[in-house]
């Protein structure tokens, strides 16, 4: 049972927002940051990002002024907005943005290169842009901190990103004062050849791992130096069948039966609180799309069970549904969740909607045993999607969405079109009541009514009012009330409470609540 | 007790809308609240009703009024909770 938090609110279904990333503040798990595509014209595939912050463990939501762009003498090269957003934190508070700024038609370049925004006050106000590398190539970039006190290299942030088919790679050692690649190589220093979509993770012992996909082929490298060195590149998985050799692709990319939106195998990873790394994929092999993943206990030492992986799921859903866009993290407790997008008819004989999905382990990734559906309706993709690259043939659902974790448990972030427009939820686990009590007392005139008003209520919560005269006196009815409701803001409640005395003596009343799950 | 989102929607300005949802088990212990899903501070933007029918000997249609209170659409979203599973 999960409460579904809308964390944007857009103006207008122009800025349809997906691609979503979140990430909790080590130092303070009330705090996490968000962030995701905003379109401008999903028409036209134009878009930029913004940024999203709370303070109160994802109960309300506030988004950033919009990130700076930077101009450039050549026309060529001024930024037309930022694409993939990654946030990883340091130790001290810092939480960085990593964003892939982009140039405007009818500019030859895709990309411009890799930049990186801070904040200072968790989220809600950014720096300019540290444009810390520079190339048309580059694409898909992933970063993480280490969030492990007792690593010695406690507070570093990595990134890593495609540059061409380069493995880029860099790290701040100081809280991004200073950027570095690889020993003492500068910037986007290269850790292989065949990259494509990196994911990071990082070890309880402050051990770097590194993978991509390479073909139908999950590699890692990996570092126990804090990124001064790494090793040769290793094969974690291999024999994938993966989204872009199983499907369509009328307009490039691959598109799932049923769907226009578009779909890739990309790899996410995670660590758990000992020497357990799990990483995990979208796979075709069942015919079907499905969660595989692989497993190491001893921190990419060796890699458990069949080289093509293993499904999420040993029982998985019908083949009419289709699980993608896997996404890895864990709590400091050690348990590991995968949340996932699952498409197909929710009814025999309905159209293909999106429910968002997680599978929880609490053994180390060895079986993902918990499966909770965390949206609470499902969505329709179709719906304000933006049109890829401006391709008709191919929607625009994002290539991946966000799952948080912290002390607090886990929080998926996706984009869900419920409200008409695509927004950003976020979903927070729930518990049952009821918690019982009176929330005031009063005195209501003979045939008067008399209105209360109750505020600060967190939206999430089930509640229900009930309300009794405390005076004695039988024979008739003696009142009657009405519950009107306002959303004071995005993650509060205020309940109005219409009383009305049908008697023709004045009666004390005492209002009482239930509340009968709360977050 | 179990709880859920049955539905959401809007409700335009001013307006009453009604949903029903039906194959709900005559036997459980049903309770419905709306709240609304779009801020907007100041005073009372909703208040909802509910309506029971009785579809056949094991099963029971709900439906759910809901009446916008304010002069702007919201949107809603309607939960329930099963207090006796």
């Amino acid at each position: 049972m999960w409460c579904n938090t809308q964390v944007t609110y857009s103006p207008s279904p122009n800025n349809a927002r997906s691609e979503s990333e979140v990430e909790s503040n080590p130092l303070n798990s009330l705090n996490m940051v968000g962030a995701s595509k905003r379109f401008t014209n999903p028409a036209t595939y134009d878009f930029t990002l913004a940024a999203y912050s709370t303070f109160d463990g994802g109960e309300s939501w506030a988004e950033a002024a919009p990130l700076a762009l930077l101009g450039h003498p050549d026309p060529n090269r001024v930024w037309a907005g930022i694409s993939d957003p990654a946030v990883a934190w340091d130790n001290a508070g810092g939480c960085y943005l990593f964003a892939l700024p982009f140039p405007g038609p009818p500019s030859p370049y895709q990309t411009l290169g890799i930049a990186v925004y801070k904040s200072g006050d968790g989220g809600r106000t950014w720096s300019a842009p540290n444009f810390i590398h520079q190339s048309t190539g580059d694409d898909k970039q992933w970063a993480t901190g280490d969030r492990n006190p007792g690593s010695p290299y406690y507070g570093h942030v990595y990134a890593a990103w495609d540059n061409g088919s380069q493995l880029a790679f860099v790290r701040t050692v100081d809280h991004g004062a200073t950027w570095r690649g690889v020993g003492t190589q500068p910037v986007g220093s290269s850790l292989a050849p065949d990259s494509f979509s990196p994911s990071i993770t990082v070890m309880n012992d402050g051990s770097v791992l590194i993978f991509w996909i390479a073909g139908s082929t999950i590699k890692y490298v990996k570092s126990t130096d804090g990124g001064d060195s790494f090793s040769a590149p290793q094969v974690a998985a291999s024999g994938l069948t993966t989204l872009s050799g199983s499907l369509p692709a009328p307009g490039g990319f691959p598109e799932l039966p049923g769907g226009k939106f578009r779909v890739l195998t990309l790899p996410t990873s995670c660590a758990g609180s000992g020497p357990e790394v799990v990483v995990a994929w979208a796979d075709y092999r069942d015919g079907a799309s499905r969660i595989y993943y692989r497993r190491s206990t001893n921190r990419g030492g060796a890699w458990l069970g069949p080289a093509s992986g293993q499904p999420l799921l040993p029982a998985g859903p019908p083949l009419t549904q289709h699980d993608f866009h896997p996404q890895l993290a864990s709590t400091p407790s050690g348990a590991i969740g995968c949340a996932y997008y699952e498409f197909g008819p929710k009814w025999s004989g309905g159209p293909s909607w999106i429910d968002v999905q997680l599978a929880i382990s609490h053994d180390g990734g060895a079986t993902f045993g918990d499966v909770e559906r965390v949206s609470n309706v499902s969505w329709d993709p179709a719906v304000d999607a933006p049109l890829s690259h401006g391709d008709p043939r191919t929607t625009f659902i994002g290539d991946y969405f966000a799952l948080g974790a912290s002390n607090r448990g886990f929080f998926p972030f996706w984009t869900d079109t419920r409200t008409g427009i695509q927004e950003i939820f976020c979903g927070r686990a729930m518990v049952l009541g009821p918690w019982t009590g009176v929330q005031f007392r009063g005195t209501v005139p003979a045939g008067a009514t008399h209105r209360w008003y109750t505020w600060g209520w967190p939206a999430c919560w089930h509640v229900v009012w009930d309300v009794l005269p405390t005076t004695p006196h039988s024979g008739a009815p003696q009142l009657r009330w009405r519950v009107q409701v306002e959303r004071a803001s995005s993650g509060s409640i205020t309940y109005w409470l219409a009383i009305t005395n049908v008697s023709s003596n004045a009666i004390d009343v005492e209002a009482r609540y239930a509340v009968l799950a709360a977050d | 007790m179990h709880v859920g989102t049955q539905f959401t929607g809007s409700v335009a300005a001013g307006a009453s809308h009604t949903w029903f949802t039906w194959g709900w088990p005559a036997a459980w212990n049903v309770i419905w609240t709306v709240v609304p899903t779009s801020p907007s501070p100041g005073s009372p933007q909703l208040e909802w009703e509910v309506a029971v029918e009785r579809a056949s000997g094991t099963a029971v249609t709900y439906w759910i009024t809901i009446r916008n209170l304010r002069s702007a659409s919201i949107n809603i979203e309607a939960r329930y909770a099963i207090t006796n599973i």
